[in-house]
């Protein structure tokens, strides 16, 4: 399993994929923050002017609905493509190391990026008094909301074995979770589902974890998504063996 | 107990049956060629025993392994280059032995060991810093090779290694065959007659999905070929040399094979085989006053062999 994350995290590295991830990711972060704010709402670290990132970190599910898929996208696609999945799964391995390993190098790559954010809570911390309680409660809930959505992104490259599609597709799901819950977007949906689309949105849970508000509950439930497709992914791969 | 056993081993992709019915068993330290035209279901048989596929129904075993419940076991014994020879294209050929080595569980002073004995074996020392996007195909077929060999696995199984190959890389491939094939159990798939007659002691033919023929290699043209052939030549009359031989009892149709002047050539066989088949024919042709130029028992090869059993109108009739 760690040959496998091993392997793919030396073919990121050869490629732009990972660079253009780690660069979109920090600069769009830094950037909303401090220059041009917020989609949807404009506020930056001058217009809030307190030392609490919670904006900061609210800006971590917009990003990640773009830059996460686009990573998870080549993982199984490449492999499909050039026949070399022929040779992993040849090997003796189990589908659920191949799985797994590929998962931790995309996850790797996402705890890269958040490290590479490490300097914007530092300056602020300059400034001011930061409470970095919910600065790691925030990372926390960043990384465990990167891997589900990850895990969406591999289930798709394997299940649609085309990148393009892969991507768009994680995208749109991804997007689904993070809005579902807003109060925008119940308007739109019956009032029945309300429950349910708040419960299964990821924002909320998001905003919780990351105020440091850490509930075994919301944990479980990005843990149980990630779970659910990498289980998914493994049953896609083996049933490419057929009958 | 054999090293791989098959049986009724059938392999339906949608309502397209690809497999129907295959069996037969490979004895530790067997070479043997699988041989079947384009489209046979070679392949399809091959990544069943690497278990890269499920069988639809049937049985297959490798040392005792059943493909299915007890895949990686199975998957470790094997050494398998799959057609097409899929590479990671942007490491280094040292860097993907290395990997590979890895993925096997295979570590430290054993792995470089072994590396090394690989790339000393399919000459690829030149090559070993070189990524593999930049090598050329028979460059390529060699690391697949290697890395088949990484493990010394138990059974190799090379799915048309030499397709795509010039002359002399496919002497070079083919002599790396035969050193492993001393003292392993190796599967040769092919649609090359001549490299199975040279590398491998049994041929199975298959053709649509099933098994034609199974046997020695040096025994098998013997079996399928029928009565011998004999070549005639003669001076003269094509039409007497023709009515002649057609008075043979057992006699087939006389086939022109080759004609020069009134100098010709013609095959045909004598049913039953007889002994004095060959002193008839010199009789007959004496009889009507020809002169004999040569008589030839011309023996059946494998592609004789080949073309009877796998030609496509027989099946489609
Ligand atoms: N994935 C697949 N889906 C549908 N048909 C397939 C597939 N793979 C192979 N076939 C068909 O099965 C038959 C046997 O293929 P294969 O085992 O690759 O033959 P060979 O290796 O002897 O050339 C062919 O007619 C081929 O078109
Ligand atoms: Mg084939």
């Amino acid at each position: 399993m760690i040959t496998i994350a091993w392997k793919e995290l030396r073919s990121f590295l050869n490629s732009p994929i990972a660079y253009i991830f780690l660069i979109a990711f920090t600069g769009w972060l830094s950037g909303s923050y401090f220059v041009w704010g917020k989609v949807g709402q404009g506020l930056t670290f001058f217009s809030v002017g307190n030392t609490s990132l919670d904006v900061y970190f609210s800006l971590v599910p917009q990003a990640f609905v773009l830059l996460v898929p686009a990573l998870a996208m080549r993982l199984w696609p490449d492999e499909l493509k050039s026949g070399t999945v022929e040779l992993l799964m040849t090997y003796p391995l189990r589908t659920w190391e191949v799985v797994c390993g590929k998962f931790l190098a995309g996850l790797a790559l996402i705890a890269l990026g958040l490290v590479f954010t490490l300097p914007v809570p530092w300056t602020v911390a300059i400034y001011g008094d930061l409470d970095w309680g919910p600065v790691w409660g925030a990372y926390i809930a960043s990384l465990m909301l990167g891997g589900a959505f990850l895990s969406i992104g591999l289930f798709m490259g394997a299940l649609c074995s085309e990148q393009v599609t892969a991507f768009i597709v994680t995208a749109a799901i991804c997007l689904l979770f993070v809005l579902m819950g807003d109060t925008l977007i119940n308007l739109f949906i019956p009032r029945g589902l309300h429950e349910l689309s708040n419960a299964l949105s990821f924002s909320a849970r998001f905003n919780y974890l990351g105020r440091g508000v850490v509930d075994v509950a919301d944990a479980f439930y990005f843990s149980s998504v990630t779970g659910v497709f990498l289980l998914l992914n493994c049953t896609v791969i083996e049933s490419r063996k057929g009958v | 107990m054999p090293m791989i056993e098959v049986a009724d081993l059938r392999k339906d992709y949608g309502s397209f049956r690809a497999l129907d019915g295959v069996s037969f068993t490979l004895d530790r330290g067997e070479i043997l060629g699988f041989l079947g035209p384009n489209g046979a279901g070679k392949t399809t048989t091959m990544k069943i025993l690497t278990g890269f596929l499920y069988p639809t129904s049937g049985r297959a075993t490798v040392a005792g392994h059943d493909v299915m419940e007890n895949s990686v076991e199975v998957r470790r014994r094997i050494g398998y280059l799959p057609e097409h020879t899929p590479l990671y294209d942007d490491m280094t050929v040292s860097e993907y032995l290395h990997t590979c080595g890895r993925l096997r569980g295979m570590a430290g002073s054993r792995l470089a060991e072994r590396k090394q004995a690989v790339i000393g074996l399919t000459a690829l020392g030149a090559k070993a810093r070189a990524p593999i996007h930049t090598l050329s195909k028979g460059y390529r077929q060699r690391v697949g090779l290697a890395q088949a060999l990484l493990h010394e696995p138990e059974i190799i199984i090379l799915d048309e290694p030499t397709v795509g190959l010039d002359p002399n890389q496919v002497v070079d491939v083919r002599a790396i065959m035969r050193e492993v094939g001393r003292d392993r159990t190796v599967i040769l798939c092919s649609h090359i007659l001549s490299e199975v007659e040279a590398v491998c002691a049994r041929v199975i033919i298959i053709n649509d999905g099933r098994i034609v023929a199974d046997g020695a290699t040096a025994d098998l043209a013997r079996q399928h070929a029928g009565a011998p052939l004999y070549r005639v030549q003669v001076e003269g009359s094509l039409a007497a040399l023709t009515a002649a031989l057609q008075q043979l009892p057992g006699a087939s149709q006389p086939v022109l094979a080759q004609a020069g002047g009134s100098n010709y050539c013609i095959e045909v066989s004598i049913a039953g085989a007889p002994v004095d088949a060959a002193a008839a024919i010199m009789a007959a042709v004496n009889s009507v006053g020809l002169r004999l130029v040569a008589l030839e028992p011309r023996h059946a090869t494998l592609e004789d062999v080949f073309r009877k059993l796998t030609r496509p109108t027989e099946h489609a009739a």
